[in-house]
């Protein structure tokens, strides 16, 4: 055309017009928040004064808004199998124990005391006897019979809570009081679930009432009860005024907030913008790049939580070759930088972790931790010596053979950028991984069918338990992804059910550590933690010992 | 007219079959196990895994399972979510009008600035407002609507605070998703119909109606702007069915219920019923829009008549 090239820069310059005014909208920083008044070192004062001081100082009632990065699939805590579920059903009931983060020490719930028996086959609950369920019928032994046998039940299709209930064998109501709880094999594991949601107490009324119903009219004995439940979109629960058995270390009577809604904002920046925009007033799954600018403002706090169960860990495939080499899984120990790591993508969140429990939970112990350490040159002599010659590009190989290992991801699992960041770690000694990001189903798959090297799993749960699923050959293609299944292996995670005693069970649990991480079966990476970002006037959140967080303390400040 | 549509109607019956049958074999041959991913974080025995196949009827052969759930469709029923136990007409229920309700926002919001945008441009061709028009097309074809989204709730919801970055409903919690979405379709249907107006703008019959002195907005609104219009249609028609796929990733970004949304989840699940039935629902609108959208021609295009 005769007038094209003038037309061409016109339309140019009208884009490039376009682009800068977009952009200087968008910049020119934040809104500038009026700098807070410093305040005073507060002089060291009598408990009692200080408590008395801070009941004073807080504002009661008010509605907390929490913004839930994950929806959950059905409100049923018995069924569920995800966090999001946990996280809301232990509002809604009480544990039958309590613990603290941190203290194997077990303390009242629901159940004022137990017994056990020395083979943990065998628990006695004797239960309080002022507790109602929210629909106001009382709570009493055949409740929580009800409530374990419908876990058990294969029509209720329990997916966690199942797992929390091991060889369950039968429970058996005593007194109206007191309750029975029979294991088919020793379960010394049962008294840590008991201390979380995921061994939740309903009411067989509402049950009975409900029927296929029943998640959306889901009633326990807890400070919260659900008012209005719409799928995907949000939860709405209100203060449960009759409620008088919250943990001996907190207030006395019902929840201070008068109502907690749950939102579900899946969406990483919507969420934290929504903290902003007063939206919600708590967040979860804080990214550490987010963190910076959360930091920087003085309405906003954070609070980071260790979570329990496994870190975030390496499964390398027994079986297949070559990383069914010894050699090359103790390399791989060695090889890793995890400071590096946890500098570079978790700065403020996650933790350099090197055993195969996490911290708060029993059974770690960090003698463990000091079995390996970074060094890539050890690394590269155990290589050298198993005969894995370096080529020409970098990469070592053997008889023909690459090493090269593959790893199977999927998309918003947030594995791509530590499996990138480990990639060029062992790229330095001379390993290949290959890394494939496939959708969920499919890369499950294959983690469960033992066809790629390294699986990258984590865990939250509240005892070392998932030791032996992880690990023992029985579970092969379902939740042994390292697939690995070894005689001596066997004998030792055997030892670690057969007693309640914690001190035992830990004794035993660190010689199956020490097994694995000799062997070079698992390669920890970084603990997980909960990353919760809340408006500064919010206080009193406590957490369960899985690290989800309790609302019952949680009160507004002046 | 009427013996058309019940024409189309009753082809629309083998089409959905073909996408009952389609959907159903895609899904289940492509690897991944529903119930491996709802065990994942359940540490569950083999025997535990077996169950749980049993009792949702996973470990009959395929055939056995079409014939299950055929026959359930036939009956009215789509079955329920593996995950969430529910049936999946209540599921799609509660999604489908949130979803057509953005649908149907972007779309007016990218036919009225579509129109508005084409039509000044080119009734001016080659002037600044032309190229203003133009060159904002550009660019917003370019934007990826989940990037335009970040930018407006950086912009309405953060700096200004005049609008919510989340919600469900209408009023003022629809305004930011529906631009996302309706800005990038609007440039689509500007060029278009610029480009088919500047056409129809040249040809005899428009120089007969402005020598016979009628105004200009005249010939081009009543004379011009219908003929320029049809190929509009069809690409208004095309790209309905195109952005109830789109809205998956601006429901997720501003935190809206949808069905976008529930198929990309049922997909990443497995969740078979649940997938199977969003897509008959979909097949359905897609046919419904097909067939609305032929029946406007003929409104349009008085040439046009169906027998």
């Amino acid at each position: 055309m005769l007038n094209s090239r003038p037309r061409l820069w016109k339309t140019a310059a009208v884009v490039f017009v376009l682009l800068l005014a977009v952009s200087l909208c968008m910049a020119g920083g934040k809104k500038e928040e009026p700098a807070p008044e410093s305040k005073p070192a507060p002089a060291p004062e009598k408990k009692a004064e200080k408590v008395e001081k801070a009941e004073k100082a807080m504002i009661g009632g008010g509605d907390l808004v929490y913004g839930s990065w994950q929806s959950p699939e059905t409100l049923d805590a018995q069924v569920s199998g995800l966090q999001a579920t946990m996280a809301m059903a232990t509002q809604i009931h009480d544990p039958l124990l309590r613990q603290q983060q941190g203290s194997t020490k077990i303390y009242p719930g629901l159940a004022e005391s137990y017994e056990v028996t020395g083979d943990a086959t065998e628990y006695t609950f004797y239960l309080r006897k002022d507790v109602t369920f929210h629909d106001g019928t009382p709570f009493n032994a055949e409740a929580v019979k009800f409530s374990l046998d419908r876990i058990v039940n294969p029509e209720t299709r329990s997916i966690v809570a199942r797992g929390a209930l091991g060889p369950f064998d039968a429970c058996e109501v005593v007194d109206e009081y007191t309750v029975k709880v029979k294991f088919k094999e020793p379960f010394a594991g049962f008294l840590n679930m008991c201390c979380t949601a995921y061994v939740p107490i309903l009411s067989p009324a509402a049950v009975k009432k409900w029927g296929d119903q029943y998640q959306f009219h889901v009633t326990g004995t807890g400070p919260f009860m659900l008012k209005e439940y719409v799928p995907d979109d949000h939860l709405t629960l209100v203060r449960f005024e009759d409620y008088n058995w919250g943990p001996e270390w907190d207030h006395p009577g019902p929840a201070y907030v008068d109502s907690l809604t749950y939102k579900i904002i899946p969406e990483d920046l919507t969420r934290v913008s929504t903290l902003k925009t007063g939206e919600t007033n708590i967040i979860d799954n804080v990214r550490s790049h987010d963190l910076p600018d959360l930091e920087k403002d003085p309405d906003v706090k954070l609070a980071i939580t260790p979570v329990a169960g496994a870190p975030w860990i390496m499964l390398l495939n027994y079986q297949l070759f070559p990383t069914s080499e010894k050699a090359v899984r103790v390399a791989v120990e060695y090889a890793i930088d995890r400071e590096t790591l946890c500098n570079l993508l978790y700065k403020g969140t996650n933790e350099p972790h090197e055993s195969p429990i996490e911290k708060i939970t029993l059974g770690y112990d960090p003698e463990i931790d000091e079995i390996y350490s970074y060094d890539p040159a050890m690394s590269k002599k155990i290589l050298d010596d198993a005969g894995w010659k370096v080529g020409s590009d970098g990469i070592r190989a053997k008889g023909g053979k690459r090493l090269t290992l593959t790893w199977v991801i999927w998309p918003g699992g947030a594995m791509d950028e530590p499996a990138s960041v480990v990639q060029d770690q062992l790229r330095q000694v001379g390993i290949e991984i290959e890394i494939q990001s496939l959708d969920v189903g499919t890369a499950f798959g294959l983690w469960n069918s033992g066809e790629r090297h390294i699986a990258m799993p984590f865990y939250v749960w509240a005892d070392p338990m998932f030791m032996q699923s992880w690990y023992g050959c029985d579970f092969i293609g379902s939740s042994n992804w390292g697939h690995v299944c070894n005689e001596e292996l066997e004998a030792l995670l055997a030892k670690c059910e057969i007693s309640p005693d914690p001190k035992i069970r830990a004794a035993a649990l660190k010689e199956v550590q020490r097994w694995l991480m000799e062997e070079g079966v698992t390669v920890p990476l970084f603990g997980k933690s909960l990353a919760l970002a809340l408006d500064a006037n919010i206080e009193g959140i406590e957490y369960e010992i899985t690290g989800l967080p309790l609302f019952f303390e949680t009160h507004f400040m002046k | 007219m009427g013996k058309y549509i019940v024409k189309r109607l009753v082809l629309a019956i083998p089409t959905l079959l073909g996408v009952i049958v389609g959907a159903f074999l895609i899904i289940h041959l492509v690897p991944g196990d529903p119930v491996d991913i709802m065990l994942f974080n359940a540490n569950p025995t083999p025997e535990q895994v077996t169950e749980l196949r049993h009792q949702l009827g996973l470990d009959k052969p395929l055939h056995a399972q079409f014939g299950t759930y055929l026959w359930g469709l036939m009956r009215g029923r789509f079955g329920e979510s593996l995950q969430t136990h529910r049936p999946v007409s209540d599921e799609i229920g509660e999604k489908l009008v949130p979803t057509l309700q953005l649908t149907f926002c972007g779309m007016g919001i990218a036919i009225i600035f579509g129109l508005a945008m084409g039509v000044i441009a080119a009734m001016r061709p080659n002037s600044w407002v032309d190229n203003l028009a133009m060159g904002a097309a550009n660019v917003a074809v370019a934007m990826p609507a989940f990037w335009l989204g970040i930018l407006l709730i950086l912009l309405f919801a953060l700096k200004l605070g005049w609008l919510p970055a989340t919600g469900q409903g209408g009023g003022e919690r629809l305004i930011l998703p529906a631009l996302s979405i309706g800005i990038g379709y609007s440039a689509i249907i500007a060029r278009l119909v610029r480009s088919n107006l500047i056409q129809v703008l040249d040809r005899d019959y428009i120089l007969t109606a402005r020598s016979k002195g009628l105004m200009e907005r005249i010939v081009v609104f009543r004379h011009a702007l219908k003929n320029a219009l049809i190929p509009v249609i069809t690409m208004i028609g095309l790209q309905f069915g195109n952005m109830m796929g789109a809205a998956v990733v601006i429901e997720t970004l501003f935190a809206r219920i949808g069905i976008g949304r529930l198929l990309v989840e049922a997909i990443l699940q497995r969740d078979y019923p649940l997938i199977q039935g969003t897509i008959f629902v979909f097949g359905v609108i897609y046919i419904a829009s097909n067939l609305i959208i032929d029946l406007l021609y003929s409104l349009v295009d008085p040439r046009i008549r169906y027998s």
